[in-house]
Formats: C-alpha cells, sequence, structure tokens
C-alpha cells in the first residue's frame, strides 16, 4: 500500500457514547487505517494497532451498541454509541471483518444514514421508510383517489346529489316563511287551494330530499365498500409475499389490525365522512351567503359567537378524549386480565390462587369504574354549559329580530325563515371543529396501511427469475446469515447435498439448525455467499417454483379448520379424489380416516374433530405426498411424539422420503438413523458431516451428543 | 435418585438432605472467593471453587438479573460462551474499588439516561414525538405505539423505549412537574 494512502483511513465512524461510564453524549470519530485505529472521544485522542486485531464484533448492550476488536493480546473496546447508529456500526462491522479476511482495504462509502430520515433527521420505525413525521397526508390521499378510479362515477354521482339536497334543505325555510307570512297570519285569507299548495310543496321537498339521501347513502356504501375491497385485497396480497423476517417483526394482531381496522377506519371515513364535510360545507356556504344576502347585520350578530362555539367545543373534545381514551384503556386492562384468567384457569386451580385473581380483576374493574363515573360526571356538566355557550347565538338573534318585528321592519314568517337558517349555521360549524379530529384518525390508518403496501420484500422475485424445474444438487457456498446485523447465527457454511441423500442436521438447540433449512427454502435470503440448486442461485427462481419442489413437515402442524379431506389436498387443491386416498394410504391416514363415522369429510380444526398428535402428523406427510417435492424438509417432525408413535410414523415417512432428497432435523438421534449423512453444527458453523459410523469413531461432538442420550435413556428404563 | 419435594410440601425441604439451592448449584461469588481486575478495556475476574482452585479469566461479562428493581444486586458473571460463572448477590459486598469497578462495567453496558422533565409530547399517526430534558441534556427521540412503549415498574417508576431500542427511565413520575405529568398521564 502506498505511503500517501495511509493517510486517508477507510473506514470513518463516528459515535456519540464515551468509552467510559459516562452517560453524558460526546463526540467521537473512530478513523480505521489499515494499520491502525485512530480514535477522537471528546479531546482524547488514543491509536490502536492493527497488527494483533484477528476480528471485530458489536455486541449489543442494553441502549447502546459497542464495537470490539479481538486481539492476540486481548479484546479492545472501540467505542460506544446509542441504538441509533446501530446500523452504521453493524454494517462497519462487517466491512471491517470482510476487509481483515481479504486484506483489502476497500473505501466504504456507504451511505449511512438509511435509517434516518433525510428531511427531519427521525429515525424510521424499524422494518419501514416512512418517517411518520414527514410522511406526506396528501400524497397518500391522492393515492387513495387513484385507488377508487374505478368507482369514481359513484362518488361524482354521490357528490352531485349533495348539491341538490342542500339547495332542496336550503328551500325548506323559504316555504316556512311564505305559509307563515302569506296565509297563515296574512292580512286577508288565502283559498284552501293555495294553502294546501304550499303544504304540498313542504311535503314534496322533504319527500325528495329523503330519496335522495337514500340514493346518496346506496351511492357512497358502493363505492367504499368497493374501494375498501381493493384495499384490503392488496394489503393481504402484500402480507402474503412479505418475507418471514418482516411478517415475523409484527404481531399477528398487528397485522389482523391492518386489514380489519385500518381498511374499516378508511372506510367509515370514505362512506361518512367525506360525504358529511361536503354536505356540510355546503350548507354552511348556502346559509351564508343567504343569511348575508338578506340582512348583513343581522348575519354578523349570528356568527360573532361562532369562534368561541368552535373554541369551546374543541376545548371539550380534547378535555374529554384525553379522559375517554383512559376510560378505553383500563376496560382493555380488565378485559386482559379476564382473557389471561379464563386461559390459564388449569393453573389457576392448581395453584389455588382463585382469590388473588379476583382481586386482581376487582382491582382493575374498580379503577375503570371509578374512571367512568367521574367522566360521566364531567360530562354532564360541561355538556350543557357547551350547548349553552353555543345556543348564545340564538339569544343575540331573538333579541334583535324581536325588536326588529315590534317595530314593524321585520315578518313573523321571516323571523321564522331567519331562526331555521341559524339553526342550520350551527349544525356544520360545531361538525367542522370535530373535522380535523376525524381526519388525522383516518390519516392514521391511511398512513399505516399504505406504509404496509410500500413495503420492499427483502426475499422479492427477481424480475427476470426464472420458473425452470428446480432439481440438481443443492450447493452451499461460504454462507452467512444473521437475524440481526452484525450478529451471524450462520458463518461460512459450506454443504453440498447430491439428489435422492437423506442429511441429518444435528448439533444443540440455537445452534441454526432451522435457520439453515429456511434459508433453503428462501424463507430469507442470506448475508454472505450463495445457496444454488443444479447450479443455478436459488434467488435466480421464482419463489413460486422453488417452494413446488419443497415438501415441508413440521414439529407442528397446523391444520385448518375444515375438512379432513381439504387439509391433505391443501397442498394441491386440484387433486382427484384417487390421489388424495394414495397419499393418504401412503401416510397412514386411510386406516383412520375410514373408521370415522364421516370418513374424509370429517370436520378438523379449531371447531371440530380433534387428531392426536400422531394423526396431524400423519396428515402434514399426506399433504407433503400430495404435493410430491423433490425436496423432503422435516423439521423435528417426530419430536412431539412418543417414541412409540414416532416408530409408527418412520414408515409412512419412509414412504415419503424415497428417492427424493431430504434435510431432516431431530433432536432424537435415533430418527436419523437412516440419514446418509449427518451434519454437526456448532457455534454456527459446520463442525462435522460424515455418516453415523464415521463421526462414532472419530468422538468428536457427535459421539458426544450420542453418548449423552444413550445416557438419558438408560435412565429413563 | 433423591425426590426433592415431598409429600409435605415445600415448606419441609430443610428435613431432607438436599436443598433446592443444592440442587441448582449456583454459585455465589463475594469477596472470599472472587477478585476483579481491570484488564486492558474490560474486567477480568479470578474465581476459586469449593475445593480451593483458582481460575483466571482474562474477561467476564456482567448481566444484571434484575436490571429494573435490583440494578446492582444478582449481578451474573460469565464467560464467552455466556455460561455463568457465578452470581453477585449484592455489588456492595466487595471492597469500594472493585465495586466500582462492576459499577462500571455496568453502567456501561446498560445505558439508560433519566427523563426529568418532559418539554413536548406530540402524537400523530400512532407516533409520538418527544422532546424531553434528561440528566444529560436535550433530546429528542420517538416512540411507535406510545402506550405499549411505556412500562410502569411499580407505581411510581417508568421506563420509556424508543423505536430505535433507546431506553429512557422517569425514576419518580410523582416527582416530576405537573406540566410534564399531565403530558404522560393518558399514556399510563
Amino acid at each position: 500500500m502506498a505511503k500517501n494512502e495511509q493517510n486517508k483511513p477507510y473506514i470513518s465512524l463516528s459515535f456519540d457514547l464515551g468509552t467510559d461510564s459516562q452517560k453524558e453524549k460526546i463526540r467521537g470519530q473512530a478513523d480505521f487505517y489499515p494499520d491502525r485505529i485512530e480514535i477522537t472521544e471528546g479531546d482524547k485522542k488514543r491509536q490502536i494497532s492493527t497488527e494483533k486485531i484477528k476480528k471485530y464484533k458489536c455486541p449489543r448492550g442494553v441502549g447502546c451498541i459497542m464495537l470490539e476488536a479481538e486481539a492476540e493480546d486481548g479484546d479492545y473496546l472501540i467505542l460506544r454509541a446509542t441504538m441509533e447508529n446501530t446500523e452504521s456500526v453493524a454494517e462497519a462491522t462487517k466491512h471491517l471483518n470482510r476487509a481483515l479476511d481479504t486484506g483489502i482495504y476497500a473505501d466504504f462509502d456507504e451511505e449511512l444514514t438509511g435509517m434516518l430520515c433525510p428531511k427531519c433527521h427521525r429515525p424510521f420505525p424499524p422494518g419501514s421508510k416512512t418517517c411518520p413525521r414527514c410522511a406526506d397526508k396528501g400524497k397518500y390521499l391522492l393515492r387513495l383517489w387513484q385507488m377508487a378510479k374505478p368507482f369514481r362515477k359513484y362518488i361524482y354521482i354521490s357528490v352531485i346529489i349533495y348539491f341538490v339536497i342542500s339547495g332542496i334543505n336550503l328551500l325548506l325555510p323559504y316555504f316556512n316563511r311564505v305559509l307563515v307570512d302569506d296565509y297563515i297570519n296574512a292580512d286577508k285569507l288565502p283559498t284552501v287551494g293555495k294553502y294546501i299548495l304550499a303544504v304540498a310543496m313542504i311535503l314534496i321537498v322533504n319527500v325528495v330530499s329523503r330519496l335522495l339521501t337514500m340514493l346518496r347513502t346506496y351511492t357512497q356504501t358502493i363505492a367504499s365498500s368497493k374501494v375498501i375491497v381493493r384495499l384490503r385485497s392488496i394489503i393481504f396480497d402484500k402480507i402474503q409475499h412479505l418475507s418471514l423476517a418482516r411478517v415475523s417483526k409484527r404481531t399477528s394482531g398487528e397485522l389482523m389490525n391492518r386489514v380489519t381496522e385500518d381498511t374499516g377506519t378508511i372506510q367509515r371515513f370514505i362512506t361518512d365522512d367525506i360525504g358529511a364535510l361536503i354536505e356540510q360545507v355546503l350548507m354552511l356556504l348556502g346559509v351564508g351567503i343567504l343569511l348575508f344576502a338578506y340582512n348583513w347585520r343581522l348575519a354578523l350578530l349570528i356568527i360573532m359567537p361562532a369562534p368561541l362555539v368552535i373554541l369551546s367545543h374543541r376545548l371539550m373534545w380534547r378535555f374529554l378524549r384525553a379522559r375517554y381514551g383512559k376510560q378505553w384503556q383500563t376496560g382493555a386492562k380488565a378485559n386482559t386480565i379476564l382473557h389471561d384468567i379464563f386461559s390459564g384457569i388449569r393453573v389457576v386451580k392448581a395453584f389455588g390462587t382463585e382469590k388473588a385473581e379476583r382481586k386482581r380483576y376487582d382491582d382493575s374493574i374498580t379503577e375503570e369504574r371509578a374512571i367512568r363515573a367521574s367522566n360521566e360526571t364531567y360530562f354532564a356538566v360541561i355538556s350543557p354549559i357547551t350547548s349553552f355557550l353555543m345556543g348564545v347565538g340564538e339569544f343575540f338573534l331573538l333579541a334583535f329580530v324581536g325588536n326588529a318585528i315590534l317595530g314593524g321592519e321585520m315578518t313573523f314568517g321571516e323571523m321564522q325563515q331567519f331562526s331555521s337558517y341559524v339553526s342550520l349555521i350551527y349544525g356544520p360549524l360545531r361538525w367542522l371543529a370535530m373535522m380535523p379530529r376525524r381526519l388525522t384518525m383516518t390519516m392514521t390508518s391511511v398512513v399505516k396501511v399504505f406504509d404496509v403496501i410500500d413495503e420492499e420484500s427483502d426475499v422479492a422475485d427477481k424480475k427476470d427469475a426464472i420458473t425452470a424445474d428446480v432439481k440438481g444438487d443443492i450447493e452451499i457456498r461460504n454462507m452467512s446469515f444473521g437475524y440481526e446485523s452484525g450478529n451471524n447465527v450462520l458463518h461460512n457454511i459450506n454443504l453440498t447435498i447430491k439428489p435422492g441423500e437423506m442429511i441429518g442436521i444435528v448439533g444443540r438447540s440455537g445452534v441454526g439448525k432451522s435457520t439453515l433449512i429456511n434459508l433453503i427454502m428462501r424463507m430469507y435470503d442470506p448475508d454472505d455467499g450463495t445457496i444454488s440448486i443444479g447450479g443455478t442461485d436459488i434467488r435466480d427462481f421464482t419463489q413460486e417454483s422453488l417452494r413446488r419442489q419443497m415438501g415441508v413437515v413440521l414439529q407442528e402442524t397446523m391444520l385448518f379448520s375444515g375438512t379432513l379431506y381439504n387439509n391433505i389436498a391443501y397442498s394441491k387443491p386440484d387433486a382427484t379424489p384417487d390421489e388424495v386416498i394414495t397419499a393418504a394410504r401412503l401416510a397412514g391416514v386411510h386406516k383412520f380416516a375410514v373408521k370415522l363415522a364421516d370418513g374424509y369429510n370429517t370436520i378438523i380444526g379449531e371447531k371440530g374433530y380433534t387428531l392426536s398428535g400422531g394423526e396431524r402428523q400423519r396428515v402434514a406427510i399426506a399433504r407433503a405426498l400430495l404435493h410430491d417435492p423433490r425436496f423432503i424438509i422435516l423439521d423435528e417432525a417426530t419430536s412431539a411424539l412418543d417414541t412409540e408413535t414416532e416408530k409408527d410414523i418412520q414408515d409412512a415417512l419412509q414412504q415419503l422420503i424415497a428417492g427424493r432428497t431430504t434435510i431432516a432435523i431431530a433432536h432424537r438421534l435415533s430418527t436419523l438413523r437412516n440419514a446418509t449423512r449427518l451434519v454437526v453444527l456448532d457455534a454456527g458453523e459446520v463442525a462435522e458431516v460424515g455418516t453415523h459410523d464415521e463421526l462414532m469413531k472419530k468422538k468428536g461432538i457427535y459421539f458426544d451428543l450420542v453418548m449423552a442420550q444413550r445416557q438419558m435413556s438408560k435412565m429413563g428404563t | 435418585m433423591q425426590v426433592w419435594v415431598s409429600k409435605k410440601g415445600l415448606n419441609n425441604m430443610s428435613e431432607n438432605k438436599y436443598t433446592l439451592a443444592d440442587a441448582a448449584g449456583i454459585v455465589y461469588l463475594d469477596s472470599d472467593n472472587a477478585r476483579f481486575f481491570k484488564e486492558g478495556d474490560f474486567i477480568g475476574a479470578e474465581l476459586r471453587d469449593k475445593a480451593g482452585d483458582s481460575v483466571r479469566h482474562t474477561r467476564v461479562w456482567l448481566h444484571r438479573s434484575f436490571p429494573f428493581d435490583m440494578p446492582f444486586e444478582y449481578i451474573s458473571v460469565q464467560n464467552k460462551d455466556g455460561e455463568e460463572l457465578g452470581l453477585i448477590r449484592n455489588v456492595s459486598a466487595f471492597d469500594k474499588e472493585t465495586a466500582a469497578l462492576i459499577t462500571e462495567e455496568l453502567e456501561r453496558k446498560y445505558y439508560t439516561p433519566e427523563i426529568t422533565r418532559i418539554m413536548n409530547l406530540k402524537e400523530t399517526r400512532g407516533f409520538s414525538f418527544w422532546r424531553v430534558m434528561t440528566e444529560t441534556g436535550e433530546q429528542s427521540f420517538t416512540l411507535q405505539d406510545t402506550s405499549k412503549s411505556i412500562v410502569r415498574i411499580g407505581a411510581d417508576r417508568a421506563f420509556v423505549f424508543d423505536i430505535c431500542g433507546n431506553r429512557y427511565e422517569i425514576k419518580s413520575l410523582s416527582a416530576l412537574d405537573k406540566n410534564s405529568y399531565r403530558k404522560l398521564e393518558l399514556y399510563l
């Protein structure tokens, strides 16, 4: 390396905590050169020679992350930083280790702002690239509007209807005035015909208005439900296509919420709120114009208390919302306790803790009662006051108008028309005062929904992914993977699996056995290295064509509620009954299926007939057989069963794996006695590979595991 | 094999030869059997077992068993592979110097600034944005799902977890000024 290059660090990392235990934040920078690390911490400087460094690590503390170096003469703490820096420290660690392994000190220029919003420099929520603070509301509404494209005609129709209804509603007070002034209060009596005509007009206007409202509700409901069906299916589709890593980051409850609750809020907004908004704004404008045209001084008088009304209304709701929010939370807490106790009732009874649980529940409902009572009291006090404030305008009107009538400047009918308008104008005002809150609630849901929709699947199919028949050797080359950046679960794995082989993966729990098979199935993508089948990187296949050749039997078999038949045919919905029965016979399902009163039509799953553990695994095997894949994956397929049942199931499994490439994980090593080769994982690396006999001779990790299990089974007998 | 739980129940354990504590095989560390020392940037320990044999570990890892309730009691001392070498019942069982050494190592691993005042708390669209005063100065952070990100410990303490994984402590809710408390109250 040339001398002048030595003066430029290939990695520079800034950090914000001292390497001592001080809590104060500092400004620090670590510059990595091929031969040394220069660390500036506040005004302290130190230097570490890289000569003896073997490896870099970034262990997490609690609320902070560290960068350490493992050296021949002991460990070094290079820097400490708050959690915002997790991603950059982890990426740098990876780069440092790569440089150490290869001896190539390439500059590390990667932008490390990936975790921060470029606008406000606040961190993005995990797994999202939408800044909750800077998200552009308008953009999302526009997208919602674009999504509604095929159904816009319904929306246009309902807007037109709104215009008509508002117009008609404004007519009503006019007819009332005519009725009062020209007929009831008239100097000379009108003809009965004219009187009836006036009454009939009022009737017709009312009827037409109601009919139009019905029509409007109808079109709006159609529009909103179509938008929501579309939105829901998009989200559902999206969630199904996200990688396992992304999906398991969110709880299933949260995902359910996105699909049902959040879209529900949006639907309510489209059906009720948008319409109401148009209606109220039109009403406000219409009445306002009419009032001012009629008598602007009077109109001003009426409008005067409006700001006060809006303000008091908003204040009241801010106050009440906080209190009702708390009431709702304590209610939810009480429900959780109830749910806990009932679902754990066996434990409660077994330990005789009924009294304690009762007290816990009593306390929580007492707390809720207290909050509820105080809220009701507040509401009872506040609501009449605000109602009064809202009505204040009408008192002004009464005083002014009464005077005008007495002075003969105004007729009784005019007064009635006027007061109708006044009541018409305060409705929209009150409603509009609440609007920002509703809008916020809806926008929360809209942003959450689009957040899921916009999420990029990290195991997406390539654009030019091939749908070829997936077959041949499975080859794993220099593969590393970790769930958290900088924390490898598997490290530098190399393994070749020939067609038709049965590979047993052995190792202590937590060593990465399941992770390895998940990677082969491409539930995740490796961080480094490759996995290929038949010479093609599995990332080049479409996921569908890859998984079509993979059959899986897991420790716990998920049965969907439905018939036994449908549960077997799940892997191949278009299977003929012949195929299903063949698979069922091979897997040993047939013999118990024909003993059931309803045979293959027996409803199983949560509410139906309960299958035993062995029967469930047989169903899983039948499923995999019907799928007819080239590769079989058994992840502790029999470990939840007793040894007797396991022996029974083994025959069914032999039917399944015959002639196929099989990768099996099992705790019980005897389960793997048919394996052609065993792969022993230790500390995230392949420690031993060989047949049972070879590994026993070697007296390594596998030997110890076998001996330990033999010891156990001797104790059992 | 010894049956630990006799018919008379746990209270009568002492009548049996073995107690549960014996069975658990916990090694408690104190100044009699353990010596901690600074080794480079970290700490190491020399531990003596019952037979009197000493083992020197050039680096040990410390872990709090009760980070919220008892930050300086029941400290698990572990080796590189995360195996527990022993448990410190109370850091104060050591001389001042050693206690300071252990305390420093712990405080370095557990970074939890204390919130003394909440200047601004604004919630929009499921996230809340905080500007607070901590013992080390002003800080801003973001919470996702505010109520769930505030964990109460006992009646008067709370921990706040932000979306990056940083944590903050409110040592006494009742000691907060009225304005700060009002901002927080809704989420408690």
